[in-house]
């Protein structure tokens, strides 16, 4: 019986002995490639660098000397002068709560150093062991950080954008005129041919008319976001009117109604001309396609007209105009990605290309697309699966630029 | 060279505590091949640490001493797991395992726990061994006496192995039944200490930015460069000062467990054997393993 069961021990450990040697080295190997990855503070070679604090480890204590410096990054030089029983220095916040930089194990004769970018405000200097443990160490207000103001290629880019911004926003009052004129007319051809275009301006720079809060739901609400269709405002109560209810009767208020925000946007959006930051203009590149996964290749943005791809094809337009407004700043700071952006963009417009129609679907200039969950939609799964894994990359390169575009 | 002797010795303290009870425990069951393994996973993290330790001076580079706090505290909150399970395991096990049990142990501890214990000792020696090899290094090329300084952090590395080994052999000799009579306060104690770390260092890592309040000074227990520090606080987990949230994680472990290892043993029960007599050894692997990782 024990002999029996020994032999079961044995076979089991025969049989686990190579995967535990390959989990032991595939451990040894995470946890040195961690380390080394995450081991992105560059020692100083030279503690004593000029500028820095010192800090000098005794048995009475650790003074940082100077106690005050200016914002910004600081370094700290630690060296331990003939004490065992501190060993060990660390700075934390005012209130003991947060360590921001420590050093362990700084025997007698040790120098080491740590770097850490402070803010203006009142912190401690911490060695456990010695007499007094606690000192205290202000940091004041530095010179002003560089900020992308300096740097004049992104100053243009912003202007550039308020530009575009403006621009679109003019062209989305006239189209959006055109399209309420056929509806307050009753011309519903003319208003379902009409529809996707008076959109494709608002569609490209949908960021900026989302910063305003209350009036994107007035203007481009959906039934999704937990309204009946009936209760909506804007552009889609009018795209349920026109291929669901097939009739225009009493349209004309909320044609009025959405002739009167776009008014207003304009208005909001010609206050903000001029206060754009770049990082309004490289977000809402990503925000476009992010919108593209989200309401557009499910169809649920227009899930009435069909006529998402258009909308695709504007938000397309309005992220990709970010990328070249911010182009050359990333040409210097980024030129892998902006290639990897430029490829990938390319291939979402060959896919966007694949559905090009003349004139096309409701004056489009595409095929038409249809709601994912509509049963009588004749797009299928795959296709919404090509288009969203060409538009996925994108966004992820996209996502990106925000932090590459440095001052 | 005492300086750097108290931080070596408290260092691989830590490390040989975990590798010392490992090996014990594992040496008790008859597991001579896993214990095999125990060593060939020490001196792969051994091995390892080394090779960081050089890896990152070539690079010039600092530890990033925030990441090693992280990996501090998340396999100290392992280990206090382990320790907690090898406890509750020799608890249910002394009770059936008396008298002879050489037979019986082989198979008593699974193949999953044994390999679990395995990598526990790996992971003990990595806990600090990088932070240890870092700073046996920095001793030979900073220090205003390097020969002296490196000496001594030399030696008490060395003798934290060598009472790593007397745990490991002192654990060998004692008798199973009574091993856990013995060990279990004292591995109860050890554990709690680890708690302790775990939210020091968990401190330190960013983790634990509450209960910071300041408690008692232990400075005559925790006399700061002298070698009962590094006992102390290598072994017993305790520091010089503990901060409030490290003395409520300290005894909120220490309490139960102690009333439960101190009362669980008086009164044997009768006809126990059937109800814990040990799972099959055929048993799978993957089954052993979930069951030989209780959360912390």
């Amino acid at each position: 019986m024990h002999d029996r069961k020994e032999t079961l021990v044995n076979n089991v450990h025969a049989r686990s002995r190579r995967p535990r040697h390959r989990a032991i080295a595939g451990l040894l190997l995470v946890a040195g490639i961690g380390l080394l990855a995450t081991s992105c503070a560059k020692s100083d070679d030279v503690p004593s660098a000029k500028g820095a604090i010192k800090v000098e480890i005794t048995d009475a204590g650790c003074a940082p000397k100077p106690a005050t410096a200016k914002s910004g990054e600081i370094t700290f030089a630690i060296t331990n002068n003939g004490s065992s029983k501190a060993t060990e220095a660390e700075l934390k916040t005012a209130d003991g709560k947060n360590i921001l930089g420590e050093k362990e194990n700084i025997t007698d004769g040790l120098s080491v150093s740590f770097k850490l970018n402070l803010r203006e405000g009142k912190y401690k200097m911490f060695c456990p062991g010695a007499k007094q443990d606690t000192w205290d160490f202000t940091v004041s207000k530095g010179k002003a950080v560089k900020d992308w103001n300096d740097n004049p290629l992104l100053v243009t880019a912003v202007k550039r954008y308020s530009a575009y911004v403006d621009e679109q926003t003019v062209e989305l009052a006239k189209a959006t005129t055109t399209f309420t004129d056929a509806v307050r007319a009753g011309d519903i051809d003319k208003a379902k041919d009409t529809y996707a275009l008076a959109r494709v301006p608002y569609e490209r720079i949908e960021p900026v008319a989302e910063s305003f809060g209350a009036l994107d739901p007035k203007i481009d609400g959906r039934a999704d976001d937990g309204t009946e269709p009936t209760e909506l405002t804007g552009f889609h109560r009018l795209e349920y009117a026109l291929w669901v209810e097939k009739s225009l009767a009493g349209m004309g208020p909320v044609a009025d109604q959405l002739d009167k925000d776009i008014v207003e946007l304009q208005g909001l959006v010609g206050k903000k001309s001029g206060t754009y930051v770049p990082e309004e203009v490289t977000n809402g590149a990503t925000e476009l396609m992010n919108e593209v996964m989200v309401g557009k290749i499910t169809g649920e943005e227009e899930r009435y007209s069909h006529t998402d791809l258009l909308d695709v094809q504007a938000n397309l337009d309005g992220s990709l105009k970010s990328i070249e407004l911010v182009r050359p700043a990333l040409e210097k700071s980024a030129p892998d990605l902006l290639e990897e952006i430029d490829g990938q963009a390319a291939k979402v417009q060959k896919a966007l290309d694949a559905y090009k129609e003349d004139p096309g679907y409701a004056g489009t200039g595409f095929k038409e697309w249809g709601y994912a969950e509509d049963p009588a939609s004749t797009i299928t799964d795959a296709q919404r699966r090509a288009l969203s894994d060409v538009v996925k990359p994108l966004t992820e390169y996209l996502s990106e630029v925000p932090v590459k575009v440095v001052v | 060279m005492l300086p750097t002797f108290i931080i070596g010795l408290r260092e691989g303290l830590e490390a040989a505590l975990i590798v010392g009870i490992v090996a014990a425990f594992l040496g008790q069951q008859g597991r001579r091949d896993a214990l095999r393994q125990v060593w060939i996973g020490v001196a792969a993290a051994v091995a390892l640490c080394l090779a960081i330790g050089f890896g990152l001076q070539a690079l010039s580079r600092d530890l990033p001493q925030r990441q090693q706090e992280m990996l501090e505290t998340v396999i100290g909150t392992v280990a206090v797991g382990f320790v907690t399970y090898m406890i509750l395991w020799m608890r249910r096990h002394a009770r059936d395992l008396k008298g002879d049990l050489e037979g019986h142990a082989a198979s008593a501890l699974a193949s999953g726990s044994a390999r679990a214990l395995v990598m526990m000792a790996f992971l003990g020696v990595l806990r600090e061994g990088f932070e240890t090899a870092v700073f046996l290094l920095a001793t030979f090329q900073n220090s205003n006496d390097p020969a002296v300084s490196g000496l001594g952090a030399v030696l008490g590395v060395l003798v934290a192995v060598v009472v790593g080994f007397l745990i490991y052999k002192g654990g060998l000799k004692i008798n199973m039944a009574r091993f856990f009579r013995v060990t279990g306060v004292v591995l109860v104690v050890i554990a709690a200490g680890l708690v302790m770390s775990a939210f020091h260092t968990g401190h330190e890592a960013g983790w634990v930015t509450f209960g910071q309040g300041s408690t008692w000074n232990l400075d005559w227990l925790v006399n700061k460069g002298t070698p009962v520090e590094s006992l102390v606080t290598g072994v017993l987990g305790i520091q010089q000062k503990p901060v409030v949230i490290e003395v409520v994680g300290y005894l909120a472990y220490l309490v139960p467990m102690l009333a439960l290892v101190i009362l669980g043993t008086r009164r044997p029960r009768a006809g126990s054997a059937s109800a814990s007599t040990p799972a099959p050894a055929s048993s799978s692997a993957s089954a052993d393993e979930a069951a030989a990782v209780p959360s912390a």
